[in-house]
């Protein structure tokens, strides 16, 4: 990166990995601004990041209920039928008294993602309308925070490996809930991918000031 | 090193490890909260070594009885097959699906066992005050946010069979007291690898310098 030439104008930027020191430049579309010690990225140039953030987290939403609603697998064998959903998943492990293993599942895989998907709506949603919410500091904090403990593409991992692991034992159905898993993995991977959250820490200090 | 480099530190400044706003860094005890976010500021996380080193610590003991102690018990027509964490990976390489077999043995052998080799490695070499390639470090450092949370998929693998084979079929398959231990090591290491600073190492390299 070099200096351009109205550098003092331009926001201070500390590499998050090595502390070293910038003038953050405005980036084009699709760029990457990297560290020149370390290599960390350190900011990235997008277009419209926020419609397509709210675009790919408002689908997220509508696939998180359907794949909560609908079972997930089912298990046809000896003529007999079953099948499970996230939430039974994650809470049939209490039976067994490894409630601590149960919880855990239920933050990381539902608990989570949907507190991140909240969260980034009710933040962005009235941004989008040059609005800043009553709580954006706090909410924006949860929506951040909680997307590294979101698993829900490990969770899918689990979910091939259990149908292999079964499949010389009984017939494996996929359910709808399935589906629409692998949908909100999708979902989820792109609005990870388009959301910018240091232009969104910058609009609502904007807004706040205005306001 | 070509060219000097200015960090935030040595500019007097912090960057908060919420928003990422540049501030001034605050002076001995005080207590300072970033203007645009209200999170604490500090220029360094505070006791990023002594938190690392005993989670890592943890997670090293837990990792003992993760392996020991079957993950889950299959059981056909009354006669149970306990497996642990390391013989269902086999498992799953004896029937022949390579590429998931692959993955799996790198998401619950490789990556717990490197996270800890990894994180041993730099806080010794911050330790130590090494000069050695810091460049690297910070690339393995990454790695280890990156990878860190797919050693989950053994957790969730026993909860989605436990819940998915239940009652009165040919088979039943219990959970074994191994996925507490081995959940607790994946959990201990991710927030051992959130708690190191990689700042640290580029710090030895600075303080000699400047």
């Amino acid at each position: 990166m070099h200096e351009p030439a109205n550098a003092d104008r331009l926001p201070l930027m500390a590499c998050h990995e090595c502390d070293h020191l910038y003038r953050l430049p405005n980036l084009a579309d699709r760029s990457l601004a990297r560290c020149q010690r370390c290599g960390t990225i350190l900011a990235r140039g997008m277009k419209n990041s926020l419609d397509k953030t709210l675009a790919y987290t408002l689908t997220a939403l509508v696939l998180f209920m359907i794949a909560n609603t609908y079972p997930i697998l089912g298990l046809k064998a000896a003529g007999q039928e079953q099948h499970y959903t996230l939430f039974s998943g994650a809470l049939v492990l209490v039976q067994y008294n490894l409630w601590e293993v149960s919880v855990t599942v239920f933050l990381t895989s539902i608990l989570f993602p949907l507190l991140h998907i909240l969260g980034l709506l009710y933040t962005l949603l009235p941004l989008r309308g040059a609005r800043l919410p009553r709580y954006f500091i706090p909410v924006f904090k949860v929506a951040l925070s909680t997307l590294p403990w979101s698993m829900v593409g490990v969770y899918m991992l689990g979910v091939l490996v259990s149908i292999v692991k079964l499949a010389d034992l009984a017939t494996v159905v996929p359910g709808l809930g399935l589906y629409a898993l692998v949908g909100l993995l999708l979902a989820s991977v792109a609005a990870a991918a388009s959301l910018d959250p240091l232009s969104i820490w910058q609009l609502a200090d904007r807004l706040r000031r205005e306001r | 090193m070509s060219r000097p480099t200015l960090t935030a530190r040595q500019a007097g400044l912090a960057s908060c490890h919420t928003c990422h706003l540049v501030v001034k860094k605050p002076q001995g005890h005080d207590k300072a909260h970033c203007p645009r976010c209200h999170s604490p500021i500090h220029s360094r996380k505070v006791d990023s070594l002594s938190r690392t080193w005993a989670l890592v610590v943890a997670a090293v003991i837990l990792y003992i009885p993760a392996n020991l102690y079957p993950v889950m018990t299959v059981s056909k027509l009354g006669s149970g097959d306990p497996s642990t964490i390391i013989s269902g990976v086999m498992h799953l390489i004896h029937s022949g699906m390579w590429p998931l077999a692959l993955i799996v043995f790198v998401a619950s052998i490789v990556v717990p066992v490197g996270k800890l080799a990894i994180l041993i490695y730099l806080l010794l070499s911050v330790h130590y005050r090494s000069f050695r390639k810091p460049k690297d470090r910070t690339v393995l450092f990454r790695l280890l946010e990156l990878f860190g949370h797919w050693s989950m998929v053994d957790v969730f693998l026993v909860s989605i069979l436990v819940a998915l084979v239940d009652l009165g079929f040919l088979a039943t398959i219990e959970p074994g007291v191994g996925v507490l231990y081995f959940g607790a090591v994946v959990i201990t290491t991710l927030f051992a690898s959130r708690a190191f600073d990689p700042r640290l190492i580029w710090d030895v390299i600075d303080d000699d310098l400047g």
